[in-house]
């Protein structure tokens, strides 16, 4: 069974192209103005760039603002002045008297051990 | 602006008003052009435009109108003459052909074959599936063809 493409060239309207490009000419007439109103309404590559530049200066202020605070938190020197009340801290940081019992390599003696409890300080 | 044409003579069958139609149909376009949601459906959009304004038309037309202007022999001179007369003799037989499709058939033939769609180009835009449009395009083709052979059979007879 043939299945060919029909020939429908006599119902082609651009057979008669004076004709239909004075139906095209007619119809570009008629939408021009709605073109033009458009293309005006339209924003200019300018007021796009600035409309961005509304939002995003102010995201990468924040976003700076962000980045630098973490940067210095983190860089930040350690040394004695950060050492708190902690008495691991304490020791870390050399801020620690060792007691003489400790130093004399001897058993504390219950007088040493009331000094240590109510604090050497 | 052809597609909208191949629509609007699927539904009218006369070349003069499918023409009128296409117009209206792609000036309405473009000044709703805000409406269209999806820019990839511009086509489908398109020939929706086209449908419903020929089925308006041959509303308005049909209370109106007895004899259609496509029925009326052109007026020309000499050779101009011969070859439009040729043409419109030419289209008065391919329409009469079409006749006795549907209105979907007529309207798939005319898109494949007058426009030059693809089937997935016509499934896309008529919403149907690519099985149904080549089913509709075969189907359309063979009867256009078996019409035209009749007449032909009949002229030889005459």
């Amino acid at each position: 069974m043939r299945d060919d493409p029909l020939d429908l060239t006599p119902l082609d309207p651009s057979q008669d192209p004076e004709r239909w490009r004075g139906r095209m000419d007619a119809v570009m007439q008629r939408v021009e103005p709605s073109i033009r109103s458009r293309a005006a309404a339209a924003p200019t590559v300018l007021e796009l760039i600035r409309g961005w530049a509304r939002v995003a200066v102010p995201a990468a202020a924040v976003t700076a603002g962000l980045v630098l605070g973490i940067s210095q938190a983190v860089s930040a020197p350690k040394g004695p002045n950060l050492a708190g009340t902690d008495p691991v801290e304490q020791w870390l940081a050399g801020d620690v008297t060792i007691p003489a019992w400790l130093r004399a390599e001897r058993p504390p003696s219950p007088t040493d051990l009331l000094l240590g409890l109510g604090g050497a300080r | 602006m052809r597609t909208a044409y191949a629509v609007a003579l699927s539904v009218l069958r006369q070349p003069a008003d499918a023409e009128d139609v296409a117009q209206e149909t792609m000036v309405t376009a473009w000044q709703k052009l805000d409406q269209l949601d999806d820019p990839g459906r511009f086509r489908a959009w398109v020939l929706q435009i086209a449908r419903r304004r020929a089925l308006n038309f041959r509303r308005d037309e049909s209370a109106r109108r007895e004899l259609p202007l496509d029925a009326a022999a052109p007026v020309a001179s000499g050779e101009a003459t011969d070859r439009e007369t040729l043409r419109h003799d030419l289209r008065a037989r391919l329409l009469g052909a079409m006749d006795g499709l549907t209105d979907e058939e007529r309207t798939v033939l005319l898109l494949h074959d007058l426009d030059g769609l693809k089937h997935r180009e016509i499934a896309a835009s008529l919403d149907l599936p690519a099985g149904t449009v080549r089913y509709h395009l075969f189907n359309a083709r063979r009867a256009v063809r078996a019409r035209l052979a009749d007449e032909r059979q009949e002229d030889d007879h005459a």
